[in-house]
């Protein structure tokens, strides 16, 4: 669990501070840092979560596309499906604007 | 080559070797940093108190890490409130032991950091040992997962009294 140091980092790019236990009752300001308010950690959370799910998601997207990458090469024509397949992937993020929606992704079957 | 083995149960308490106490503590939740200064990693911390000033300590550590593209990460074994086991050449990166993470695989990887330190405290009071961090960057060191929601791991310090 690491939202509550990603959600201060997008808050103050340059924070410097400790959570221990992904507590929010345990943060700890360091070097001059001024606190940031713990309503405006939470609020940023859902930001941080999308943003950590779309990570995620975009990991698994590339490892798939990376996987059929070789029937890309020039020397290679790729069947229909496999140009479908590949578009499905690369467009796969497009409109996720909620985790929600992340989370009812389903990735497209390879051909 | 002859090898000798010294079996220290048969040894009479006080003789030079014999492990006389063990301690450990096991860290198994989450802390991250972006402190540029050392900070305490909290709850990894382990007190002993030697039975004889002569005696020695044998400090055992693993911590496991994470920490973003491009940042050394310092761990720095301390007992009480002196920094102990450290490099001594007056460089930007000195400590105990450090991690460095570059590229893409910076996201994903667990550093795995051992150490172990013999060390001669001198003193029959209780003494703490634990274990500091920094990150140079100011970037976060993610101690006991990787950045991301999907990992635990865990990190621990050891002491064992033995006799000097």
């Amino acid at each position: 669990m690491t939202d509550i140091a990603k959600a201060i980092k997008s808050i103050n790019k340059l924070a410097e501070f400790s959570v221990n236990a992904d507590d929010i009752n345990q943060i700890t300001w360091h070097n001059g840092t001024t606190p940031i308010s713990k309503q405006d950690i939470l609020d940023m959370l859902p930001q941080v979560e999308l943003d950590m799910a779309l990570e995620s998601l975009r990991t698994k997207r590339n490892a798939l596309l990376t996987e059929t990458d070789y029937l890309a090469l020039s020397d290679n024509t790729m069947t229909e499906e496999v140009k479908t397949y590949r578009q499905k992937l690369r467009d796969i993020t497009e409109g996720l604007t909620t985790l929600a929606k992340v989370k009812k992704v389903k990735l497209p079957t390879k051909p | 080559m002859a090898l000798t083995y010294l079996k220290s149960r048969g040894l009479a308490s006080g003789v030079g070797g014999k492990v006389l106490q063990v301690v450990s503590t096991t860290k198994t939740d989450s802390f991250n940093s972006s402190s540029t200064s050392l900070v305490d990693i909290t709850g990894l911390s382990v007190s002993i108190t030697p039975s004889s000033a002569s005696n020695k300590i044998l400090v055992f550590g693993s911590i496991a890490s994470n920490t973003v593209n491009g940042a050394i990460i310092h761990f720095q074994l301390v007992r009480g409130s002196t920094e102990i086991a450290k490099g001594t050449n007056a460089y930007t990166y000195v400590g105990t032991i450090g991690t460095y993470m570059e590229g893409a695989s910076a996201n994903y990887n667990i550093a795995n950091n051992s150490f172990h330190f013999y060390d001669s405290p001198s003193s029959t009071s209780s003494t703490t040992y634990k274990i500091q961090t920094k990150n140079n960057t100011g970037g976060t060191t993610y101690i006991n997962n990787r950045g991301t929601n999907d990992s635990s791991f865990i990190s621990t310090i050891t002491v064992v009294e033995i006799a000097g």
